[in-house]
């Protein structure tokens, strides 16, 4: 989505730059778009905050993961499964 | 270099790897199918195995590669599913957030609720449910941390294509956050 040259830009744009952000760095013209746009728009000040909660909210949930490491287990028939099929290819 | 005895790795790693898929692709008869293929790759090249690292982190690194190139066949399968608009015109503004998909106010005590597993467990579900071409571009670039470029040659998308589909997996993530969690 190209927004340069503009100064007021849409929800649609401004959205995409706040999506755009999780990952990125945005231009400066963009900043200074988006930062305007947010002065006036209610909608996105909401969509940002909760777009940078739901990045922390996966981040962490990342995190959790590693640390726990195993939360599932495989049950015995999936193990069986799994022997099989590698004995299969031993054995061949 | 001592010999590798393959007879114990479904014991000793299935768990640990089936948990690393299932993190990745949701879907538990997909993440047993891509331990399975891990373990049969893994016998395949043990010649290759250099005994830099242990035989799991070798073994791991087997799985992340099947993970991408599943999400990389996901990718290019054209399934069916409806966009649904957000932004349209209001009063003089043009793309502006259409009344019913508005933003609504959550109630946010972040520290707190991102402890929360409750959230966890609808916020994998949310992803699990976004339509799997976002899905891709979504897991390898946010979850896996993939780097842009990487992603975009491992899906050959562009960049621009990229970005547009993991904006779209953003808005269609806090819909189902929103409906989910917030608005109960």
């Amino acid at each position: 989505m190209e927004t340069q040259g503009k100064m007021m830009i849409t929800c649609k744009e401004a959205t995409f730059l706040i999506s755009k952000e999780q990952q990125d760095k945005l231009r400066l013209s963009e900043r200074f778009q988006l930062k305007l746009h947010l002065l006036m728009c209610k909608y996105c000040r909401r969509f940002s905050a909760q777009v940078s909660f739901m990045t922390k909210a996966i981040g962490r949930m990342k995190k959790r993961i590693e640390q726990q490491g195993v939360e599932v287990k495989l049950t015995d028939e999936q193990k069986q499964r799994m022997n099989k099929r590698l004995n299969d290819l031993k054995n061949n | 270099m001592p010999e590798i005895n393959a007879d114990n790795w479904v014991e000793d790693h299935g768990d640990y790897l089936y948990n690393y898929a299932l993190v990745r692709v949701s879907r538990p008869e997909v993440a047993e199918d891509l331990v399975q293929e891990t373990f049969l790759a893994g016998i395949r090249s043990l010649a290759s195995f250099e005994h830099k690292s242990s035989v799991q982190t070798w073994l791991v690194a087997i799985l992340k590669r099947k993970i991408i190139d599943y999400y990389r066949k996901r990718s290019v399968i054209s399934e069916e599913f409806y966009v649904e608009e957000r932004f349209g015109p209001n009063g003089n503004m043009q793309d502006h957030w259409l009344e019913k998909h508005a933003p609504d106010r959550w109630q946010v005590n972040s520290d707190e609720l991102l402890e929360n597993d409750e959230l966890k467990k609808i916020l994998q579900a949310c992803i699990r449910h976004l339509p799997e071409k976002w899905a891709s571009c979504f897991i390898l670039r946010v979850m896996e941390e993939m780097k842009g470029e990487v992603v975009c040659k491992e899906l050959n998308i562009s960049p621009s294509n990229m970005w547009v589909m993991l904006h779209r997996a953003r808005l269609q993530l806090r819909d189902c956050l929103e409906k989910g969690w917030f608005n109960q």
